[in-house]
């Protein structure tokens, strides 16, 4: 199976190469369970914050952008596709295709920064940026919904978090792309595509999970 | 090549699928249940982009318990934080009554009108007063 990589000699401190590659993943899975944990405490407050203010919750959610935020979903589950695609062409040997992929993956990846960009944009147009001149037109005075400005507190510090992480997957993407260029020996080999994989699909699954906390929150009345 | 390329085609279909039914269904006047179904959605895709994508479901046990021993710890993070925040109501404070107090993070001089008087919140046993007056008569 990994005609490419099984054939080179381990590192002296793994007995297989088998073993190596399992622990690079492991090492990754070790990372997220951090990262978890990092985003973790702002959904923690997420889950305080819209118990105690339900009505604030919902009218500030439906400020979001709904149409883009679900174009932008559909646009990181592609990129996973093109990610998981690209692990399996490396790890079969198949380095230009891998390369292509990746950098397919990265392009998404950086459609949906934009796309985030523009609405931050619009939001900052809006007056829902947290702070002297928050004031959203639609629900009228923000002084009648205690909790709006929390919740945009909290939209931007998710998604901008998550923002952060994406672009850290964009530009590794990129350099390993670049990378696989090179003839075999040299460059990264299919274990490193496949780490590379693990980190862009937890960011995918973090952004799985803040789609229906920001931007459904809601938006059928009520 | 085709064998091993085809569960991933299939996961991304079902993916956006599941996307279009999240979407669809939140627009639907479900009350709770479009927060418990938006919810288990997310949960689903999730587990289809760990198994499949991330490859849990063939990875050797001790990726797979890497993986639950982070869920686990934010199951704790999130069951400790409630033993305080789930068991006490917010502290009665003025500042909760943005409206009474004169200059409010947020409020524009420039664009918001004159501060008025608050109508009472449910809960807000400050202000309950007239609100019980009203019921009661």
């Amino acid at each position: 199976m990994n005609t490419n990589d099984a054939t080179q000699t381990p590192a002296v401190q793994f007995t297989s190469r088998a073993q190596q590659e399992e622990a690079a993943a492991f090492g990754m899975w070790v990372f997220i369970a951090s990262e978890l944990l990092f985003f973790g405490p702002l959904l923690a407050g997420y889950l305080y914050l819209r118990l105690h203010f339900p009505q604030g919750w919902t009218a500030a959610s439906r400020h979001t952008d709904f149409l883009l935020g679900t174009v932008n979903t559909a646009v990181l589950l592609t990129s996973s596709l093109l990610m998981a695609l690209a692990g399996h062409a490396a790890e079969a040997g198949q380095r230009r295709r891998a390369a292509s992929l990746l950098a397919a993956a990265a392009a998404l990846g950086l459609a949906f920064l934009a796309i985030k960009g523009y609405e931050y944009h619009a939001e900052f147009a809006e007056r829902l940026f947290p702070g002297a001149g928050f004031f959203p037109s639609l629900a009228g005075k923000p002084q009648n919904v205690p909790g709006m400005e929390l919740f945009f507190i909290l939209y931007f510090a998710l998604t901008g978090l998550h923002a952060l992480h994406l672009s850290v997957g964009v530009i590794v993407s990129l350099g390993m792309a670049a990378g696989l260029r090179r003839p075999a020996p040299a460059g990264p080999n299919g274990t490193a595509v496949e780490v590379l994989g693990l980190y862009w699909h937890f960011v995918d699954a973090v952004w799985i999970f803040l789609y229906p906390l920001l931007y459904l929150v809601g938006r059928a009345g009520g | 090549m085709e064998r091993t390329v085809r569960p991933l085609i299939l996961t991304w279909l079902a993916l956006l699928l599941l996307l279009a039914a999240s979407a669809g269904t939140a627009r639907l006047p479900l009350g709770w249940l479009n927060n418990v179904i938006s919810l288990a959605i997310a949960i689903v895709k999730t587990l289809l982009v760990a198994l499949v994508f991330m490859r849990l479901r063939r990875s050797p046990w001790l990726l797979r318990l890497a993986a639950m021993a982070g869920i686990f710890m934010l199951a704790l993070l999130f069951a400790l934080s409630a033993t305080d925040y789930a068991t006490r109501g917010p502290a009665q404070a003025p500042w909760q009554r943005p409206g009474a107090v004169a200059p409010r993070l947020g409020s524009s001089s420039v664009d918001t009108p004159p501060v008025e008087p608050v109508p009472p919140r449910p809960g807000d046993s400050t202000a309950d007063a007239p609100s019980a007056g009203l019921h009661g008569g």
